[in-house]
C-alpha cells in the first residue's frame, strides 16, 4: 500500500515537472583541463595575511555566514570563453561573511571563510541560506532518484528509481562542522537541511529537513536583543571543548553533498586553537614563527568552454540517471584557483591542508620542475583532530632503511582528511642537492611543484595536469628563521603541564588497543558495493540503506573497536561524526573466502542488496551465534578465520586523532572509538561531554567521505546514548 | 501488482519524456557536415550495460540509416572531457558494439557517431560504465 502511494506521488510529480522541463538550461561543452595555463594566479591567502580568503576571529559575538551564489575568478584572466564574452568569473556557491546579497563582481576565491575559534569559548554561527541557482548549473546535476533532500522537499518520503527530471525547487543546504565534538542537533547532519528563501522554479511543500534544528540565539539573548532563526537560517553555537585542531566546515545535504560542498564550493576552514596549550618555541597557535598558517584546500574540477563548472551528470545506471560513482575532475584547484603559485622565501612555512575533493586522493611530495630533484622535506605536525606528539618526517628521498623505519616518502590524503605540515624551504639537505644539480647557479626564483601521484578511477594522474597541484616559487632570500624547526627533535607535546600528550586509545607501535584500554563492544561492519547494469548502483555500509532503523547506537563513556571489512575494490575514507577516534591497524583478509561465507550467511545463500547484515546484529538478538559471529556486534560472520598476514599499525602520520581514515580494499581497518571527549584520561570517571550528545533525540552519521558515495546510501545514522552519570553544563535551549 | 507495474511503467514513460526534453542530443559537439543540407543525424539513446567480457553499447540508428550512413564509430575516454579514442567501428544497420578492452574498476565514457563516407554525424549523448574487479 505504501509503495503504491509513493508511486502515485512520483507519478503526479513527474507529470507536473514534465510540463516545465523544456525550460531547463544546459551546461556546455567540457573544456579539457590540459588547455588551462598553469601557475598564472597567485594562491589566495588569508585576509589576515593580506590575501583574499576571508578570515574571521571568533569572539563572543555572532558570526553570520551567508550562503550565496556568486562569481569567483577560478580560471586565469587569460581564459577566453567560447561564447565570445570576456571571462568575468565562474559561478559558484560559497559562504560569505556580512551582506546577504551576493558580491556584484567576481571575488578572488569562494573558499572560506577561515574561522579561528578558541577552545572552551563557544562560537555562535548563524548560517543563512540565500542560495540561488540562477547561473550555476546546479539543478542539472541533481538526481532525485537518490535518497535525498530533494524528494523530501517535495513531500515524498522515499525516492523512486529511473526518474529523469531534476530538482527544481529552492536550493537546499545544511552546514556541517567536520571533526567537531558537538551536540548532534547542531552537527549539521544530512537531514537537518533548510531551504533558501529565494524561490526556485517550482514550489516545494517542505522547507526543512526532518532533523532541522533552528538553534538558540544565545548571543542576542545575552545582549537583550534575541533574534530567532528565520526560516532560511540555523544558529549553531559550537562548544569548542575539544583539543586544538584543523577542523573544516562544509555542506552536508542529503543526496547533495557532492554538489553543494565539494563541487559548487560550500566549504571553509575552522581552526580551533588553544591558548592554554604550551607549544614549542616558534610554533604559534595558528602559525609558525609569527607567520600565519597557509590553508591549502585542494580540490578538482571540470569546466565548460565558457569557464563555468561542468559536472559529468552521466549516470552509469538508468536507476540513477545523473549519478556517477566518483567524480574526478581534470583540473586541480587550490584555494579556489586552478593550479596557483605561491611566492615563498627560504624559510619554514606551516600549511593547513584539506582534501576537499569529491573522490580524488592526493599522494604528495615536492619536486623541482627542471632537475627533478625531490624535496624539500616536510613534517606533519597535526592530524584531523589535533597535534601529534612529535613531528613526522615526509622525505621523498628517504632511503630504504629510512622507509623500513617508518619514514614516509609522500603524504597521502583522501577526501575529508586534514593534515598540518611544515615545509622547510631552507632545508639544508635539499638545498645541497639542488645546488649541485644546478652546478651552483640556482635560479631565483626556483620553481618547485607540489606533485600528486595518487591514482583514481580514471587511472594514474597525468604528470602534466592532475599530477601537479601547485607551484612554489622559492626566492633566494633566506630571512633569519626563529620558527619551530621540526627537524630538531623537539616534541610538540611534551607531556609536561600545559602540554599533554595524546591520550592513546590505540598503541601506535603495536597496533593494538593501548595499555589500560578495554573495549566495551567490538563491531564488525562491512563496506559493500552493489552492482548495476552499467557499474556500481550504490555502495553501502554494512549492506544497510540510509532509511533503515538505527543500528550503530553507542553509549557515552564506553569504548568500542570497529572492524570495518572493505569488500569493495576501492579505498574509502570513512568518517565518523561527533567524535575523534584513533586508527589501530589494518590487516589483510582473504576476500574470496570471506565473501563466500558472507554470501552463505544470507537467506538463500546470496547477498540480498540493501537488506542489512546477514546475521543478527547484537549478541542479545534472537538467533545470534557467538561461534560464527565472534561475539561481535554488526551481524556479520567473524572475519577472524579469514585474516591473512599481520595487522599493520597506522602510518606515523596517521597515528593521532582522526575523524576520517582511509580503508583499503582487501583489508580490515580497525579503529578505537571512545564515546567521550578526546582529552579525558583513560581511567577517568567523567567520560562525558559538557552537553548531552543526543539531546532532542539527535543523531550523528558515519559514512564514506567520497561525497559521490555518501550521496548514494554509503552513510548511516549513529547515536550516542548519554552516560547516566553525566553532569551537563552546556544545555540545549540555553547554550545552543 | 499489475496495477503497480502499470503505474511504474507510466512513470518511466513520463520520465523518459522529461529526459528527452531536458537533454537534447547533439548538445555537446558541433555538427561536422561538409555539404550544406546534407548533415547526418546522430545516433541516439546510447545505452551501456556490462556483459561477461566487457561493455555492450546499444543505440538507436541514425535517421539516415538506411540511407547515407555507411557505419558507426564508437569512441571512449577515461575522463569526460576527453581525449576520446576510437575503440570500434561497425557497419550500417548495426546498433550494438561490445568493448572488450576496458579494464575493471575504471570509469569509461563512451559516445558514438554515424559515418557517411568521409562525413560524420554529431556524437550521441555519452554513456558511462564501470566494470567490477575481482577481489
Amino acid at each position: 500500500m505504501k509503495v503504491k502511494k509513493v508511486l502515485k506521488n512520483w507519478l503526479a510529480l513527474g507529470a507536473l515537472l514534465s510540463l516545465a522541463a523544456g525550460t531547463a538550461f544546459a551546461q556546455g561543452i567540457p573544456f579539457p583541463g590540459s588547455k588551462i595555463p598553469q601557475f598564472v594566479d597567485p594562491l589566495p591567502l588569508l585576509s589576515a595575511a593580506g590575501g583574499s580568503m576571508e578570515t574571521v576571529i571568533a569572539g563572543s559575538g555572532e558570526i553570520t555566514l551567508n550562503m550565496l551564489e556568486f562569481q569567483a575568478k577560478m580560471l586565469p584572466p587569460t581564459f577566453k570563453p567560447a561564447n565570445g564574452l570576456p571571462y568575468t568569473g565562474t559561478w559558484v556557491f560559497g559562504y560569505r561573511v556580512g551582506p546577504t546579497t551576493a558580491p556584484a563582481t567576481a571575488v578572488d576565491t569562494y573558499i572560506g571563510p577561515v574561522i579561528v575559534a578558541t577552545r572552551n569559548q563557544p562560537t555562535q554561527v548563524r548560517y543563512v541560506n540565500n542560495l540561488t541557482a540562477s547561473n550555476i548549473f546546479w539543478r542539472e546535476w541533481t538526481d532525485v532518484t537518490l535518497h535525498s533532500a530533494f524528494h523530501q522537499a517535495y513531500g515524498i518520503e522515499m525516492p523512486a528509481p529511473f526518474i529523469t527530471t531534476h530538482y527544481r525547487g529552492p536550493v537546499l543546504a545544511v552546514p556541517h562542522l567536520h571533526g567537531g565534538e558537538d551536540p548532534a542537533v547542531i552537527d549539521g547532519g544530512p537531514e537537518a537541511w533548510f531551504a533558501s528563501d529565494k524561490p526556485g522554479l517550482d514550489a516545494i511543500s517542505v522547507s526543512h529537513g526532518p532533523a532541522y534544528y533552528a538553534g538558540t540565539d544565545v548571543v542576542g539573548t545575552l545582549a537583550g536583543t534575541p533574534r530567532a532563526a528565520a526560516l532560511n537560517e540555523a544558529i549553531y553555537r559550537y562548544p569548542n571543548t575539544q583539543e586544538a585542531a584543523p577542523l573544516w566546515f562544509h555542506d552536508h545535504l542529503l543526496g547533495g553533498t557532492r554538489l553543494n560542498a565539494t563541487f559548487a564550493g560550500l566549504a571553509g576552514a575552522y581552526a580551533l586553537i588553544d591558548p592554554s596549550l604550551t607549544l614549542p618555541a616558534g610554533l604559534d597557535p595558528v602559525g609558525l614563527g609569527g607567520r600565519l598558517s597557509v590553508p591549502l584546500v585542494i580540490q578538482d574540477r571540470m569546466f565548460d568552454t565558457n569557464g563555468q563548472l561542468f559536472f559529468p551528470n552521466i549516470g552509469i545506471n538508468p536507476e540513477h540517471p545523473y549519478w556517477i560513482p566518483e567524480f574526478v575532475g581534470d583540473t586541480i584547484v587550490v584555494n579556489g584557483k586552478t593550479w596557483p603559485y605561491m611566492n615563498v622565501d627560504r624559510q619554514r612555512y606551516r600549511f593547513y591542508v584539506i582534501d576537499g575533493s569529491n573522490s580524488r586522493p592526493y599522494d604528495m611530495f615536492l619536486q623541482d620542475q627542471v632537475t627533478g630533484i625531490k624535496g624539500p622535506r616536510m613534517w606533519v605536525i597535526a592530524t584531523d583532530g589535533g597535534y601529534l606528539d612529535k613531528p613526522v618526517l615526509i622525505d621523498p628521498n628517504a632511503t630504504g632503511a629510512q622507509t623500513k623505519a617508518g619514514v614516509q616518502k609522500s603524504l597521502f590524503m583522501m577526501p575529508g582528511e586534514r593534515y598540518e605540515v611544515i615545509v622547510d624551504f631552507n632545508d639544508p639537505l635539499w638545498l645541497a642537492a639542488i645546488t649541485t644539480a644546478y652546478a651552483g647557479v640556482v635560479p631565483n626564483p626556483l620553481n618547485i611543484i607540489l606533485r600528486n601521484t595518487a591514482p583514481t578511477v580514471n587511472g594514474n594522474p597525468k604528470a602534466s595536469t592532475e599530477g601537479r597541484i601547485m607551484q612554489f616559487r622559492v626566492s633566494a632570500t633566506a630571512p633569519a628563521d626563529t620558527s619551530y624547526n621540526p627537524a630538531g627533535g623537539t616534541p610538540i607535546r611534551t607531556g609536561n603541564p600545559g602540554s599533554p600528550k595524546i591520550v592513546r586509545l590505540a598503541d601506535p607501535v603495536l597496533g593494538t588497543l593501548a595499555a589500560g584500554v578495554t573495549a566495551n563492544k567490538t563491531r564488525e561492519l562491512t563496506l559493500v558495493e552493489i552492482a548495476g547494469l552499467g557499474g556500481p548502483l550504490e555502495v553501502l555500509v554494512n549492506n544497510t540503506k540510509w532509511m533503515a532503523p538505527l543500528s550503530e547506537v553507542m553509549t557515552e563513556g564506553e569504548t568500542e573497536v570497529w572492524e570495518i571489512v572493505n569488500t569493495t575494490m576501492d579505498k574509502h575514507p570513512i568518517h565518523l561524526h561527533g567524535l575523534q577516534f584513533q586508527l589501530m591497524n589494518r590487516q589483510p583478509y582473504d576476500p574470496k573466502a570471506f565473501m563466500a561465507a558472507y554470501n552463505l550467511a544470507f537467506t538463500g545463500g546470496v547477498l540480498i542488496p540493501g537488506s542489512g547484515p546477514p546475521l543478527p546484529y547484537s549478541p542479545t538478538d534472537v538467533g545470534y551465534n557467538a561461534a560464527v559471529q565472534g561475539g561481535k556486534f554488526g551481524g556479520n560472520p567473524d572475519i577472524t578465520p579469514y585474516l591473512k598476514g599481520l595487522a599493520v599499525p597506522p602510518l606515523a602520520s596517521e597515528a593521532g586523532w582522526k575523524d576520517t581514515v582511509m580503508m583499503n580494499p582487501g583489508e580490515v581497518s580497525r579503529i578505537a572509538v571512545r564515546i567521550a571527549p578526546q582529552d579525558k584520561a583513560i581511567n577517568a570517571t567523567d567520560l562525558y561531554w559538557t552537553y548531552q550528545p543526543n539531546a532532542l533525540n539527535g543523531v550523528y552519521v558515519w559514512h564514506c567521505h567520497i561525497t559521490d558515495h555518501e550521496d548514494n546510501e554509503m552513510m548511516r545514522p549513529s547515536q550516542f546514548l548519554p552516560n547516566p552519570v553525566a553532569a551537563r553544563t552546556y544545555l540545549q535551549g540555553t547554550d545552543y | 501488482m499489475r496495477h503497480l507495474m502499470s503505474i511504474l511503467l507510466v512513470t518511466i514513460v513520463i520520465s523518459g519524456f522529461c529526459f528527452a526534453a531536458e537533454h537534447p542530443e547533439q548538445r555537446k559537439d558541433p555538427v561536422v557536415a561538409d555539404e550544406p543540407g546534407s548533415a547526418i543525424g546522430a545516433p541516439t539513446a546510447l545505452r551501456l550495460r556490462i556483459v561477461p567480457d566487457g561493455f555492450q553499447l546499444d543505440w538507436t540508428l541514425s535517421p539516415q540509416d538506411p540511407g547515407a550512413v555507411t557505419g558507426y564509430e564508437v569512441v571512449r575516454a577515461s575522463v569526460f572531457s576527453g581525449p576520446y579514442e576510437t575503440v570500434g567501428n561497425v557497419g550500417t544497420g548495426i546498433s550494438s558494439f561490445i568493448d572488450r578492452t576496458a579494464k575493471p574498476e575504471a570509469i569509461y565514457f563512451y559516445k558514438v557517431r554515424a559515418l557517411a563516407g568521409s562525413r560524420y554525424s554529431p556524437f550521441s549523448r555519452e554513456a558511462a560504465g564501470e566494470m567490477p574487479g575481482t577481489p
